[in-house]
């Protein structure tokens, strides 16, 4: 490791198969599956927004409505039991008996994906009917996704002890029941390969990638510190991938995680908060994701650089300093 | 008390504080190579002088700076000598070409707003004759692709090594080490101070004096700073890893203050310098290439 440039790092050592023109990529995940998202619209490629924004919306309005963050408006994935959860709730296998939250100020929101809507919701009853449309675009996205990335992040969340109902935030009000809930090894590597199968039985030729997000917690509600709790976690998520990847024919591991927290790169590829990764660091994690899972190169040179001929010719220059010394 | 004489180009004073850092008894004296002609007159001289020394540090040179007097020379005087490498590399600046006047055997050559560094895509610019903003619009990321301006590292990395002295004195491994630290360069040929003081103390360890521990870099400062600063691209930084910035900084050795230029004036200085030359008797055989064979750089079309 110590003997290559560090942005020369690349860890992956196979790919199993490549995405081409005719795949349809669908993302979800944590903050950081953002950064995929993002990457893979701007490289062109065939990102699958099953949710699109309603007709007459302008682009700055639906991105503030999150359509388009990931491909469908689920907001952030943090666990993979929301990841299940989300998937027997489009398809009416899980109805969880917490419906909606109610902020101070009387509007509504969708406690599974309660910053999806800026202000929240006028009314219950609009709230679900939008999460109805939600849903049935969800369903759509897995039947017609070839690839989907998903990207691990916590493995604390909250949850409700009737019926195990997790939501991605900690609830806004006193009675609404949710309990810090958390995952270990075997919940996790349960939960990818349960979700593989559900997904598998409406879209046989989906192919799966799995990644970890690097962005370290933000707070742990464990009495430990929090640092602690991000090595833990980010260690369950990371084993659990490993061993689900060797179970599940078509499911993969990237090691984006290990890019971007390498000792090789330092702290590089974090803003100066430590914790949010940089563009450069998604540039890295993207060029190695390109490189051994996308078919054909994109971006040839049209010229051959020729740096020699330059090194070269500047062994006799002497400089400007040294011109005015002579 | 050893005493020894240090012959250097650019990083002369950081050479100098290097060893002064890591073996403060060593009595040190020192010259710029571009300087012996004036300082010691004739080659007798100044072989005569170097008798006071007990060793002499020295890159390598020629007799263009003083007939008579080479490195090789030196080291055939009999006295105990030190070749050490100098740190030319390119790799983070692809776009620097040198346009040389013909036949004037490298001494001429068209000084551009940062020395004798000259912008290939500000060349092309003014050949096609782009206005200011149009050749701007040349610096990025797509286009750096299209002209392969990512494959440098390799290249640059075996120009380096292709130096004896480089690989005597562990370039190969410390090219790494300083690339962790960040871009090692302020432009093709001025290295920042850490690969100079890596120098510097290869230097004390080959002449078998004591390299006293300590963090140099905490006490000194860079004597090249003052010189031209060419930026690395931010998307050619990326692809090392590390933030870019498109901040050209004027040589200002000697002024007061030193004068910086985002790209457009950068451009614009840069048509200005190039304007008082006659293109045709300073070839670049790189953006003729281009020219010639019909590249678009802007496009990618041929």
């Amino acid at each position: 490791m110590a003997n290559i440039p560090p942005f020369a790092l690349d860890p992956v050592v196979a790919a199993p198969s490549t995405i081409g023109a005719g795949d349809a990529i669908a993302t979800a995940g944590s903050c950081f599956a953002q950064h995929i998202s993002r990457s893979l619209q701007d490289q062109g490629m065939h990102y699958l927004v099953a949710e699109a924004a309603p007709e007459g919306m302008g682009g700055a309005q639906a991105r503030a409505a999150n359509y388009g963050t990931f491909s469908a408006r689920y907001g952030n994935l943090c666990t993979t039991r929301q990841l299940v959860q989300l998937f027997d709730r489009a398809y009416g296998a899980f109805r969880p008996a917490l419906r909606a939250w109610h902020s101070a100020d009387g509007r509504v929101l969708d406690p599974f994906r309660p910053l999806i809507q800026p202000g929240g919701f006028a009314t219950q009853a609009e709230m679900l009917a939008d999460r109805e449309r939600h849903l049935g675009r969800v369903r759509a996205m897995f039947e017609t996704l070839t690839v989907f990335i998903f990207t691990l992040g916590l493995t604390e969340g909250w949850g409700h002890d009737c019926d195990g109902a997790v939501v991605p935030l900690a609830p806004g009000v006193a009675d609404d029941g949710a309990e810090q809930a958390g995952f270990s090894f075997v919940d996790v590597h349960a939960d990818i390969l349960a979700f593989a199968a559900r997904l598998h039985s409406v879209n046989s030729a989906a192919r799966i990638i799995l990644t970890v997000s690097p962005v370290p917690l933000i707070a742990t509600y464990e009495d430990r510190h929090v640092l602690t709790s991000t090595v833990y976690s980010k260690s369950v998520l990371h084993a659990a991938c490993i061993e689900a990847q060797a179970k599940f024919p078509g499911l993969v591991y990237f090691p984006s995680f290990e890019i971007i927290t390498a000792p090789i790169n330092r702290d590089r590829y974090f803003e100066a908060d430590l914790r949010s990764v940089n563009m450069i660091g998604v540039e890295h994690v993207m060029r190695v994701f390109q490189r051994h899972f996308v078919a054909g190169v994109a971006g040839t040179p049209t010229v051959a650089l020729n740096l020699t001929r330059d090194i070269d010719a500047s062994r006799h220059i002497i400089c400007d300093e040294e011109i005015v010394d002579r | 008390m050893k005493t020894c004489f240090l012959i250097s180009n650019c990083p002369l004073g950081g050479l100098i504080g290097g060893i002064r850092f890591h073996n403060p008894a060593v009595r040190l004296d020192a010259c710029h190579v571009w300087n012996l002609a004036t300082r010691f007159g004739a080659p007798e001289q100044f072989l005569g002088f170097l008798g006071n020394f007990d060793t002499v540090f020295t890159m390598r040179f020629g007799e263009e700076f003083m007939p008579g007097i080479s490195a090789d020379i030196i080291a055939s005087q009999e006295k105990p000598t030190v070749f050490y490498p100098t740190v030319n590399f390119a790799g983070f600046h692809p776009d620097v070409v040198y346009l040389f006047q013909r036949d004037s055997h490298f001494s001429k050559f068209v000084v551009s707003p940062l020395g004798p560094f000259n912008s290939a895509l500000a060349l092309y610019g003014l050949r096609r004759g782009y206005s200011v903003e149009r050749t701007d619009a040349l610096f990025r990321g797509e286009v750096y692709v299209r002209l392969d301006y990512h494959s440098g590292w390799d290249e640059a990395v075996a120009g380096l090594l292709a130096d004896r002295d480089a690989r005597d004195f562990g370039f190969e491994g410390h090219l790494l080490r300083w690339l962790r630290q960040g871009c090692f360069m302020y432009n093709p040929q001025h290295p920042k101070l850490a690969p100079v003081l890596d120098i510097a103390r290869e230097i004390l360890r080959r002449a078998d004096l004591d390299v006293l521990p300590g963090n140099a870099e905490g006490y000194l400062a860079s004597d090249l700073v003052p010189g031209p600063i060419w930026p690395v691209y931010p998307e050619i930084a990326a692809r090392f890893g590390l933030p870019g910035e498109m901040v050209f900084k004027r040589d200002h050795a000697g002024a007061a203050e030193p004068e910086f230029m985002r790209l457009e004036a950068f451009i614009d200085h840069s048509f200005e310098a190039l304007r008082q030359y006659d293109l045709d008797q300073h070839p670049c055989e790189r953006v003729d290439g281009w020219l010639r064979d019909g590249v678009d750089v802007q496009s990618g079309m041929r």
